[in-house]
């Protein structure tokens, strides 16, 4: 065998054997593709180990030759809560012996209602009043356990290698992260959240920015001025089954358990297509199929009294829509060794389909609060001057988010960015190319306003004690303890560079 | 270690240091709401001083729009104007109608000799015809007692007896009457004797009321040797409350607390002084009365080390006069007056009874105050 067939065996073979493979598109897309002075605008420009992704269909024009980078993205989303103006569940709700109305009459005060008080403040460990069970209930208080101002590197690995010249050629492109290997991070978008973080997070970054990601593919080309292309990036779906029998409610280190974690793989394609009508313009278009990490978790509970209960919680991570890429690149001048040209992208996203990492969908709450689909372009240059090349790109990126003024606290911003870079052959003992690239996106300050009749009420105005049905005191108006309400506003960077090296093969 | 770590953190390192962001929680707006500081807060419904605004919660049968409240007119009950200004009965002296009841009487603990009031709610709709007016429903909503110590109802113990002793004929007793009689410009109205019984059998009365026997010529209250202690099980006790101990429950709250099973026999009756009538057509008026009170305490619990204390009883204080108040809340449960009130036909369902009885007891809330001139300190009053 060749050393190349072994080295590109074994980078198979190390993929395949990764914990968690194949969220290709969130980390990559952010990021752009690394190499090739595509900029990012991959799906027309490049090409490189990053069009294996980007526009499989490019690799028909790589040279062949490895990849390798190293990479920063820094998440800099700055989340500013405003105030309360009142609207704190009172502590008397601790007492559980609460009724609301329900169109079926009155019914139990539900258990996810805690006081305001216990969030801010937490619940010491006693026993007389106004205080819990030890060991207490742990403060959280308003955007304590924020998420955003991380700093995470990664190791770029790219492989394009040719099998029939001139007709079929191979692709490998993947960002591994450096440290903190990957994450899945759940959150509820609205007052459940107040329970477990009490804060907001950034619905589009944070864990989708961990994964590992690994994409394959292959382009043919049919003629000279036409090739199509090909790849996948693994979907896994996960699931989980714990089977628990709870000795003691109170004291759940006697919990006796036996878990079942089963792992399927399912692959996200990409087909793109190049076409180069002159020897000045060339067209590329991409369609990338929708991709996410899903986690189906089920527990099936069994009690003393020999109850017996269980559900299934779906999680869904590392979501990506149906995206649908068009770009072309046109040479504007042509002198000598010299060539600048012009490039132009455009990519559509079917966001109104999203599921957050909890399997809903935002319009739950409410048609109005749906996701939309999105349209985000980019514009560039191009410029190749001898073994030189250098892009420099502007995009627009818009957010599908809408404002939040219910129960709902998606966070995110839209994003116009710059990016620029070159990289430079260079004829050593051997010959390698190094470049770098960097890009810098401000996400643009937007605020968000509840509209309070829109948040949920968690003690409905009607609320009576349970034995007497004395009205509960300070039920009027809203109460909540949704972290985003009375309103909240982000803004920030997200900036990143890479530096490379192409060792041609 | 992996051979790009340095770098890793190197890069990081750097990184970290330029373009962080912050979040940001800025500061809260309104501090917590203080009731009865003038201004209407999160939780709170209204704040001003008015009949129809108890506790920062609107008083059952009134509307408060922009913190102004007013009586809600219509269904036996007329005013000027759209606010319903200066509302009052349609009918006179006619006590027909549904009524929220407060009877208010005073007693002394055992212990320190201080004077606790004591409001007993209750639900009548009454009918008359002629003079003479007879209960044709009636609803028992709950007791609350201030002073040295605070006492309610438990809970058991308000859905227990929310019941008990009929006054609408469903009883063995028959029905109980009253009058209303138009004079000199105001309404002389009296409500005869009635016997009451908490956590005893029936046979604790007699069977004919009409003599007014004094609780004295009657069986003794069944009694226990060590309320704190039993297990006693007393002949005749019931459980009404089903907390497990016979007695009614009755929770103590303030410088003592813990539940104290009791057994009682009452009896209660009220008439306006000749010459001093209540008001006619009248929405709230109190009509003085007389009330004597058999106790026997049958269990404490949850007391700590204060049970010795929570045992000890209380005794009727003769020298105040106890008084009934009613306050009129409609004519019939069709009205939508009433029907805010009584939310359904009494009896037809145990938590709509809860309800209703909260509504009495809102719009008839507790009044701690002794009567003008009565020296608290005083263990024989004035």
């Amino acid at each position: 065998m060749r050393p190349l067939s072994i080295a590109f065996t074994l980078s198979l073979a190390a993929a395949a054997l990764l914990p968690r493979a194949a969220q290709a598109s969130p980390l990559i897309e952010l990021a752009g593709p690394v190499g090739g002075n595509a900029g990012v605008q991959g799906v027309v420009s490049g090409p490189g180990a990053a069009s294996t992704y980007f526009n499989p269909a490019l690799l028909a024009d790589a040279d062949d030759g490895v990849l390798l980078g190293f990479s920063l993205v820094s998440e800099q989303m700055g989340i500013t809560l405003q105030g309360r103006n009142g609207g704190d569940v009172p502590a008397v709700v601790s007492g559980r012996n609460i009724l609301v109305p329900a169109p079926s009459g009155l019914q139990p005060l539900p258990n996810d209602v805690v006081p305001t008080q216990w969030l801010q403040q937490g619940c010491p460990a006693g026993t007389q009043a106004n205080q819990c069970p030890a060991p207490g209930f742990g403060a959280r208080p308003r955007q304590g356990q924020g998420t955003s101002g991380v700093t995470r590197s990664y190791l770029v690995l790219g492989l394009v290698k040719t099998l029939v010249r001139d007709r079929f050629t191979l692709g490998l492109y993947g960002m591994l992260p450096v440290s903190s290997f990957t994450q899945a991070q759940a959150f509820y978008p609205d007052e459940r959240e107040a329970l477990f973080s009490n804060s907001l997070h950034p619905e589009l970054y944070g864990d989708r920015l961990t994964a590992v990601s690994i994409a394959f593919g292959a382009a043919f080309q049919i003629l000279p001025e036409l090739s199509v292309g090909a790849a996948v990036s693994l979907a896994l779906s996960s699931a989980a089954t714990s089977q628990d029998y709870i000795q003691d409610a109170t004291n759940y280190s006697t919990l006796l358990t036996n878990n079942k974690v089963s792992t399927t793989v399912d692959v996200a394609p990409t087909i793109g297509v190049r076409w180069r009508p002159t020897s000045w313009l060339r067209i590329g278009g991409t369609i990338h199929a929708p991709e996410s990490f899903d986690v189906n978790t089920t527990i099936d509970s069994t009690l003393p009294t020999g109850t017996e209960s269980g559900a299934t919680q779906k999680n869904v991570f590392d979501w990506m829509p149906w995206q649908v890429a068009l770009g072309a690149e046109a040479d504007v001048v042509r002198r000598g060794r010299e060539r600048l040209s012009v490039v132009g992208s455009i990519n559509y996203g079917f966001w109104s389909q999203y599921l957050d990492r909890h399997g809903d969908s935002p319009s739950m709450y409410g048609a109005d609060l749906a996701w939309h689909d999105t349209l985000s372009g980019a514009v560039g240059l191009r410029e190749t001057y001898r073994s030189g090349r250098a892009f420099l790109d502007f995009r627009y990126v818009p957010s599908p988010v809408p404002e939040q003024v219910g129960r709902s606290n998606y966070v995110d911003n839209d994003r116009f960015g710059v990016a620029l870079g070159g990289d430079v052959g260079l004829h050593l003992p051997a010959n390698i190319r190094p470049g770098f690239q960097v890009f810098a996106d401000r996400l643009i300050p937007r605020s968000n306003q509840k509209n309070d009749a829109r948040v949920l009420d968690e003690l409905p105005d009607g609320a009576v004690f349970g034995g007497t049905h004395d009205p509960v005191s300070g039920a009027k108006g809203l109460q909540t303890n949704n972290p985003g309400w009375p309103g909240f506003s982000s803004g920030g960077w997200i900036w990143g560079g890479t530096v490379t090296i192409s060792v041609p093969l | 270690m992996r051979p790009y770590a340095p770098l890793a953190s190197t890069a990081v390192a750097l990184a970290a240091t330029s373009a962080c962001a912050h979040d940001t929680v800025l500061p809260d707006t309104t501090q917590e709401a203080v009731c009865d500081d003038g201004i209407v807060e999160s939780g709170e419904a209204c704040d001003t001083k008015s009949p129809g605004c108890y506790a920062c919660g609107v008083v059952p049968g009134w509307t408060c729009a922009n913190d102004v409240c007013s009586p809600v007119c219509g269904d036996g009950v007329v005013g000027t104007g759209a606010s319903c200004a200066s509302p009052h009965r349609a009918s006179g002296c006619d006590m027909t109608g549904f009524w929220a009841v407060r009877e208010t009487d005073y007693e002394r603990d055992m212990v320190l000799q201080s004077v606790q009031t004591s409001s007993n709610w209750y639900l009548y709709e009454l009918a008359q015809s002629g003079d003479g007016f007879d209960v044709v429903a009636s609803m028992d909503c709950g007791v609350h007692v201030s002073g040295s110590a605070t006492v309610d109802y438990s809970p058991g113990s308000l859905r227990g007896m929310l019941h008990a002793n009929p006054e609408d004929g469903s009883g063995p007793h028959g029905v109980r009457h009253g009058s209303s009689t138009a004079v000199g410009g105001g309404c002389n109205v009296s409500l005869e004797r009635w016997y009451f019984l908490r956590a005893l059998d029936p046979s604790f009365l007699p069977a004919d009321f009409s003599d007014d026997p004094p609780l004295s010529s009657m069986p003794p209250l069944p009694s226990v040797g060590d309320p704190v202690n039993g297990p006693d099980d007393p002949p005749g006790a019931t459980d009404p409350d089903g907390d497990g101990f016979k007695g009614l429950g009755f929770q103590v709250t303030g410088f003592i607390s813990g539940l104290r099973d009791e057994a009682q026999r009452i009896w209660k009756q009220y008439a306006d002084v000749p010459g001093a009538p209540s008001p006619a057509s009248a929405m709230t008026f109190a009509v003085p009365g007389a009330i004597d009170v058999q106790l026997s305490v049958l269990h404490v619990s949850q007391c700590g080390t204060a049970c010795d204390l929570l045992k000890a009883g209380a005794t009727v204080a003769t020298d105040i006069q106890p008084r009934i108040t009613f306050s009129f809340i409609g004519l019939a449960l069709d009205g939508a007056r009433t029907s805010s009130i009584v939310v359904n036909r009494p009896g037809a369902n145990p938590d709509d009874d809860l309800t209703t009885c909260a509504n009495v007891r809102l719009m008839l809330p507790h009044d701690p105050s002794l009567p003008p001139g009565y020296v608290a300190s005083s263990p024989n009053g004035p």
